[in-house]
């Protein structure tokens, strides 16, 4: 007795650990089970989800790909529309380069012209100061060198035109003709009207 | 006839001018009428000549000025006008 007692205790702790695996692969096995199962319903619902993907995909793909087949057309259409938009935009930039030489142009030469005319109207009835020496000059030596004349240096003195009063003054002198002398009210308006012809300077012209 | 009164008129008219002139002539001179007549052509003279070369120097500042006038709108044209790049951009 004491034998069979010693003997199990001695073997106790093997058989306990068969017990303890036995249990563990119980354990172990009704997991997996269970694992399985539910492994097999999750299959299960992915199969009826590509079933229906299968089934609902397909169709939008289909209408996708009509989609996108109009928006190409759409698309070559718009393309053939912007190329005329482009073509029309280089003729009216050509138009316009066009219109633009064929008034610049003209107002171009209208402006200088207008400018010219102007200017030398106002030169041939104003004379400037650094006109009247060459005009002076000009005029001594297209004038004759003949007879009592010697207006011109009287007149380029007063630089008024036509000569006045200061051509007057010196009129008489230049002829050798006896000046007689102005005495009284016509000494008087000789001065009156020598410096009424006084000669305007430039910067009184230009004001 | 018609040649003929447009003459009168003419010279009716000139004649007045010269009359009038003959006489400012003399108020500002004090020359006598027969001085300024016989003035007249040397003065007539001198106004053409002088003429003759103030239109000379017109003539030459109005070109001058013409051609300046020209080529400031010329540039105010090309300022003006749209650059390239900024047509680009």
């Amino acid at each position: 007795m004491t034998s069979a007692l010693l003997l199990v205790a001695a073997n106790a702790p093997s058989t306990a650990l068969r017990y303890a695996a036995a249990f563990f692969l119980v354990v172990v096995g009704i997991g997996a089970i269970y694992a399985l199962v539910r492994l097999g319903g999750a299959m299960g619902k992915a199969d009826k989800l590509l079933a229906d993907v299968d089934t609902e995909v397909v169709p939008l793909l289909k209408q996708a790909t009509e989609t996108l087949d109009g928006v190409n057309t759409e698309l070559d259409k718009i393309d053939v529309v912007m190329t005329s938009v482009v073509d029309a935009t280089g003729k009216v930039d050509q138009t316009t380069r066009a219109v633009e030489s064929a008034i610049s142009v003209p107002a171009k030469k209208a402006a200088a012209f207008g400018a010219g005319v102007s200017h030398a109207v106002s030169t041939f009835f104003n004379r400037g100061a650094d006109g009247s020496a060459q005009a002076d000059a000009q005029a001594e030596q297209a004038a004759p060198a003949s007879g009592a004349w010697s207006a011109p240096a009287a007149s380029s003195a007063s630089g008024a035109w036509p000569a006045g009063g200061a051509e007057a003054a010196t009129a008489p002198a230049s002829t050798g003709a006896p000046a007689p002398e102005p005495t009284g009210s016509a000494a008087e308006s000789v001065a009156d009207q020598a410096a009424g012809d006084a000669p305007t300077t430039g910067q009184e012209r230009d004001s | 006839m018609k040649f003929m009164g447009t003459l009168v008129f003419g010279s009716a008219l000139v004649g007045a001018g010269l009359a009038y002139y003959v006489r400012e002539r003399s108020r500002t001179t004090g020359q006598s009428y027969l001085e300024v007549l016989r003035q007249l052509p040397s003065e007539a003279r001198s106004g053409y000549a002088e003429a003759r070369s103030r239109a000379q120097l017109a003539l030459n500042e109005g070109l001058r000025v013409a051609r300046a006038r020209e080529q400031q709108v010329q540039r105010d044209l090309v300022a003006a006008a749209p650059r390239d790049d900024a047509a680009v951009s």
